[in-house]
């Protein structure tokens, strides 16, 4: 037996296991070396941090001389006619797109956009963050921990359509402590519900969470699974009708601010395609013109209606629950107020709910997603 | 009854004929013959039905094994030896005839007539105790009997020291052995052994050729014991039921001319290798052809020493 | 052909190259994984966000970042109500009216002490802001508007910062190690310790004295998170005195467990217990219905044509219909587990009976076995082995549908941890989820391979352990035993000869009658 062959396994088994970890060692320091040279908050730099190697340091040589109050700039500017893919789900205020799509608007606007319908809101979101979408419509609370997006113009805020529904027996929020609510984590519904607990002098640990999906809120609610569920219209709707003796606890017609919704972009597609993104918005208030124009709402609500296999007048009836926002809204939305009047406190507010709940450790700078310049640009025309 | 006769066309002039009997070995078979007889098969037959076609494999078997005999049963293969000991066993149905062990017809398979495969039929969970306390269990006997039992006949073939192996563990002549200590176990009216010996390389089988004469010449057993080796065939039996094939019908049954209990060196006794001989005209016939020689060149560069 | 070469053909490795190449065998990919980690980076993950779009965390492609940042590079400056402006305000001698009209815009103080601030870029703007309309001039803000400028603190736009990263779905592995880490270690959501009136009558129940419940009242309702259990045990020794804290510490603390969300290693049990229970109620009636198929042909043909039939119908297409039946608790889940092993457990368990060696039932036969000491006595204890590794094989398909299951009515467990972390886009504790289930599954297997030498002595063993955990502490222990062969195991010995040829000598006595 060769005794030189005692040692070998060995030195090979360590070799491997070095050249596996090594990497792994050197990537840990250098990871480490370099967050800690950025801090958070408290600095005040007059220029780009030194330390930013990582990145061009591009000085804004080509500013040109632009209104001050339009946030975009140099760059490539309005880019050529791409297909600006745009996903959208099942609640009212973004059906009023729909029109667009089926009248015609986008074409006459001369902007290239598909509209991509989800069944599930979930997979909307999904698509968007795996990055299959260029815009989403989304609640603003919501895309705080999607990947980025820049909101371009807001289309409403929830007046009603957002709901907490109990079941018989469960009359109000107070009625609720102790019970199990159904309604998915950390969405809209979510947000909802803390708001309802804070305005009834309650605590999130009152009540039971069953994280359930949207769309099975109202088999959860007929088999008893829970107490209440959180939805929005449409399924709160069906909900209502189909589970006997339930009732609206809570909507967000009660706390009116608390839930935007907007189309939301993705960052580098605002920059390159800014024309393009001007004219969409462009459509959106024509889309609402058309429903608001008693003329062509009927033909407006059948439009949307379709969409969501729902029957107009359901629709109809309905529609009050979510405040659309036309071009004087939408200014008055965007601007910079910490109160729920404004999005910007809106998205404050939805900040602090995630914090609180731990979805990530460290406040977003919600200042920077809003771009309210597209909506004044289409607007001073 | 054997009658006396020439030597049979192209014997070797100084063998005797196989017929021809020593005194007492005549007088063995007398005694023999007066014994009651175990396995009675008249006019046996056995016609199988393949995709529509019947191929007939047995055919008007006639014999009688007498208590305490060795009968082996010989021929090519498929010449049906196997079908015939497993209709004797119940495991498959004749077509016409009758077989009776003890005066009863035989339906079905049962521990009166035990068993030996030519593969290992051991049960693999069980050990070597148990699987032959297995007869014994499903005849009813209490744990404790056939447990002491067991040991007896493990002991008997000679394995003693292996009563809580496993199957797996055994080697191939040492899990025949234990088959046949399991068989006789159930105290059979007829041991039915089916090449039991084919698997095994030719020490073992010689090795368990002994034991089992040991095993029959000390135990109440009548063995019927299929081969195609005829060494084998004349070493072991009293009487070999000789079958030709297709369909296999019985060519002869030849009294083998040897006294029993018989050592090793019989298979130079000159009656041995007549008998031998005559089986070899039944099974293996006409091998006396020249081999054709091959059109080889020879490529070899060892020269002309090598043949 | 060398018969040492790595490439021997049908040769078996020597035994330190045999443990190399089984070390390789998790170690390569692994190097792999951490290599193109290290040289693939085409994306860039925010550290800090700036005055940017992109949010702390994010990956995004390095081009969009650049193009983020000259777009803010050209930008103007910004003026901020910072929390330090806000305070200076206060003293700025400013009217009560005019201070709180800018309430409206003061800083907001998040849940975890940090502020969002707002900006502007010229003071037309930030009237328009705070006004109570923004085209009427408000006597209580316009004539201020520059003494309210000069406390606001003036910044350039900052860029986006990042480090060089992987792209966001193939994080690398010491990320993936570190939530491996974080995800068993953080306490979930809703976790901490608050004195309920409940807690506190258990507590009276449990035998403290009214003069400590009394003292303890006042704490009553306030929720400290599981972190903050020094503060929590601070509250209490400041409201209890030392003694009668040390005293009772345990128990209060006890008491006052909240229970929020699961801990990962309970959303793992529960999924264990899913698995579990699904799979009994399969074997429940699959294993004998299955044994019943392979040796009888009635109930062959009785039933398996249908479970072949059914078995192509997928079990998540059930989901639905399995939820309004069951409700939305682990019933449908286990139904669905249900419905994905049930059938081909038959088929297979089935076929595993047919394969039982026939030439062991022609022996039993001849031994005197009866039909029915044929099935339980034979063929039972004949395909048990067998039987043991197709469960095994099955119990592998059980957890593949259990991501599936658990997403079904009220999504929980350890599948739901793993979407909701894809949803983040957190996919490094996506990934740590899945190599949790693929090593609880891989473990589980191996412990029943190991189970199976213990229940199955009968089964000759080829060589010692060939599974994976088995490969990989064979293989620590020969390196820890420096590359020497463990003792030969003792065979059996020889066969003993057969005492002599002659009968006599032999003299095994006949049996008794």
């Amino acid at each position: 037996m060769n005794n030189r062959k005692h040692f070998s396994p060995l030195f090979a088994a360590c070799g491997l296991f070095v050249f596996s970890a090594l990497p792994m060692l050197l990537m840990s320091c250098t990871a480490s070396s370099t967050t800690a040279s950025s801090k958070e908050e408290d600095t005040k730099h007059q220029g780009p941090s030194p330390k930013d190697t990582s990145l061009k340091d591009t000085s804004p040589k080509d500013t040109s001389p632009k209104d001050t109050a339009k946030g975009g700039g140099g760059g490539e500017g309005g880019g050529g006619g791409a297909t600006l893919k745009i996903g959208y789900s099942d609640w009212p205020g973004w059906l009023v797109l729909e029109i667009g799509k089926q009248k015609g608007f986008f074409k006459d606007a001369g902007v290239d956009v598909e509209l991509v319908w989800f069944g599930d809101y979930g997979a909307s979101i999904d698509a968007y963050t795996a990055g299959k979408l260029d815009g989403i419509m989304i609640d603003c609370a919501s895309s705080l921990t999607a990947k980025s997006s820049v909101i371009i113009f807001l289309t409403d805020y929830s007046n009603g359509n957002d709901m907490l529904i109990g079941k018989k027996g469960v009359d109000s929020i107070k009625d609720l402590k102790g019970k199990t609510v159904g309604l998915e984590e950390n969405l809209v519904e979510h947000l909802l519900l803390a708001k309802a607990l804070e305005m009834n002098g309650m605590e999130e640990g009152d009540v039971k969470l069953k994280k359930v999906k949207t769309e099975d809120t109202t088999a959860v609610l007929k088999s008893g699974g829970a107490d209440a569920i959180g939805a929005w219209y449409p399924i709160s709707g069906r909900t209502l009708t189909e589970v006997a003796d339930s009732k609206k606890l809570f909507t967000s017609a009660e706390a009116p601010g608390l839930i935007f919704d907007a189309l939301q972009v993705d960052p580098a597609s605002l920059t390159k395609h800014r024309d393009d993104w001007k004219k969409v918005v462009g459509v959106w208030f024509k889309c609402l013109e058309y429903l608001n124009d008693k003329n062509t709402h009927e033909d407006a609500v059948k439009i949307m209606a379709k969409r969501i296999e729902a029957k107009p007048e359901d629709l109809e009836n309905n529609l009050k629950g979510t405040f659309l926002l036309d071009g004087p809204g939408n200014q008055k939305a965007m601007r910079k107020r910490k109160t729920l009047d404004s999005v910007y406190g809106s998205l404050q507010n939805a900040d602090a709910f995630y914090l609180k709940r731990k979805v990530y450790d460290k406040s977003v700078k919600t200042e920077n997603m809003v771009d309210p310049s597209l909506v004044e640009e289409v607007l001073k025309k | 009854m054997a009658a006396e006769s020439a030597p049979p066309n192209g014997t070797p002039s100084h063998l005797p004929s196989y017929k021809e009997q020593a005194p007492e070995v005549r007088a063995r078979f007398q005694r023999i013959y007066q014994r009651p007889v175990v396995l009675d098969a008249r006019g046996l037959g056995k016609t199988f039905e393949t995709q529509g076609v019947p191929v007939e494999v047995l055919r008007d078997l006639n014999f009688r094994v007498h208590r305490r005999e060795f009968v082996c049963v010989l021929g090519q293969s498929g010449c049906g030896k196997s079908t015939l000991i497993r209709i004797v066993a119940g495991l498959e149905d004749l077509t016409t005839g009758a077989v009776e062990v003890d005066g009863k017809p035989v339906e079905g398979p049962g521990p009166d007539r035990g068993m030996v495969f030519q593969s290992y039929t051991l049960f693999p969970w069980l050990t070597v105790k148990k699987n032959v306390m297995f007869g014994l269990l499903q005849k009813g006997v209490p744990w404790n009997d056939a447990e002491s039992k067991a040991k007896e006949w493990v002991d008997v073939v000679g394995l003693s020291k292996f009563l809580d192996a496993y199957p797996y563990q055994l080697s191939g002549g040492m899990k025949q052995r234990v088959a046949i200590a399991r068989a006789l176990a159930n105290q059979p009216r007829v041991l039915l052994m089916d090449e039991p010996f084919g698997a095994l390389d030719a020490q073992t089988r010689a090795q368990m050729q002994g034991y089992l004469k040991q095993i029959w010449a000390s135990v109440e057993v009548t063995i019927v014991f299929i081969t195609h080796d005829l060494d084998e065939a004349v070493y072991l039996a009293d009487r070999i039921i000789v079958l030709s094939a297709h369909p296999g019908q019985i060519a002869e049954i030849i009294e083998v001319p040897l006294p029993q209990p018989r050592t090793p060196e019989v298979i130079f006794d000159p009656r041995f290798i007549a008998t031998r001989l005559r089986l070899k005209e039944w099974i293996h016939p006409n091998v006396h052809q020249a081999v054709d020689t091959l059109p080889i060149r020879r490529m070899t560069a060892a020269g002309d020493d090598v043949l | 052909m060398s018969r040492s070469s790595w490439f021997a053909i049908r040769a078996p490795l020597s035994s330190h190259r045999a443990t190399i190449a089984k070390c390789a065998a998790f170690l390569l990919p692994l190097a792999t994984w951490a290599f193109i980690c290290l040289v693939w980076v085409p994306d860039v993950i925010i550290t800090d966000q700036g005055d940017g779009p992109y949010k702390r965390d994010d990956r995004v492609p390095r081009a969009d970042v650049e193009l983020a940042n000259a777009t803010l590079g050209a930008q103007p400056p910004q003026f901020r109500l910072t929390e330090a402006a806000w305070q200076s305000l206060q003293t700025a001698g400013l009217p009560a009216s005019t201070l709180t009209k800018l309430e409206a815009v003061k800083p907001t103080r998040q849940p975890n002490g940090e502020f969002q601030t707002l900006s502007w870029v010229d003071q037309k703007t930030l009237l328009k802001d705070v006004r109570d309309d923004p085209n009427e001039k408000d006597p209580d803000l316009d004539p201020y508007v520059d003494t309210i400028w000069n406390h606001l603190e003036k910044e350039t736009k900052q860029p986006e910062v990042g480090d060089p990263s992987t792209v966001i779905w193939l994080p690398s592995p010491w990320r993936v190690a570190k939530a491996f880490y974080h995800a068993f270690v953080v306490p979930p959501n809703g976790t901490g310790y608050k004195l309920t009136s409940d807690s506190i009558d258990a507590l009276r129940k449990d035998g403290l004295p009214e003069s400590v419940l009394s003292k303890l009242k006042p704490l009553e309702g306030k929720l400290f998170a599981y972190a903050d259990r020094d503060k929590f045990e601070e509250q209490l020794g400041a409201a209890l005195g030392p003694d009668e804290l040390q005293h009772h510490q345990k128990q209060i603390l006890k008491r006052a467990y909240v229970k929020g969300d699961p801990w990962l290693h309970e959303s793992l049990w529960h999924s264990c217990q899913i698995i579990f229970w699904g799979f009994l109620v399969s074997a429940v009636v699959g294993v004998p219905l299955g044994i019943l198929c392979g040796t009888f042909d009635l109930f062959s043909k009785l039933t398996e044509p249908f479970i072949d039939f059914v078995r192509y119908m997928p079990a998540p297409a059930f989901a639905v219909l399995c939820t309004a039946i069951l409700g939305i608790n682990d019933g449908p889940k286990i139904a669905i587990i249900w419905i994905g092993t049930f059938f081909q457990m038959v088929l297979v368990v089935a076929n595993t009976t047919r394969q039982f060696d026939p030439a062991l039932l022609e022996a039993a036969q001849t031994l005197g076995a009866t039909k029915r000491t044929l099935l339980t006595k034979v063929i039972l204890p004949g395909i048990l082995p067998n039987l043991y590794n197709d469960m095994r094989i099955l119990i592998g398909w059980a957890w593949t549908y259990l991501i599936v299951a658990e997403l079904i009515g009220a999504s929980s467990g350890i599948s739901y941890f793993i979407n909701l972390q894809g949803r983040y886009r957190h996919f490094e504790n996506a990934y740590a989820g899945i190599i949790m289930i693929g090593i609880i599954g891989l473990t589980f297997d191996q412990l029943l391979a190991t189970l199976a030498r213990f229940l199955f002595p009968w089964v000759p063993r080829s060589d010692r352990g060939s599974g994976a955990w088995a490969s990989f502490f064979g293989a620590l222990a020969y390196l820890l035993r420096g590359g020497r062969k463990p003792s030969a195991v003792s065979d059996p010995g020889p066969a003993p000869a057969f005492a002599t040829a002659g009968p006599a000598a032999a003299a095994p006595k006949a049996p008794p009658p």
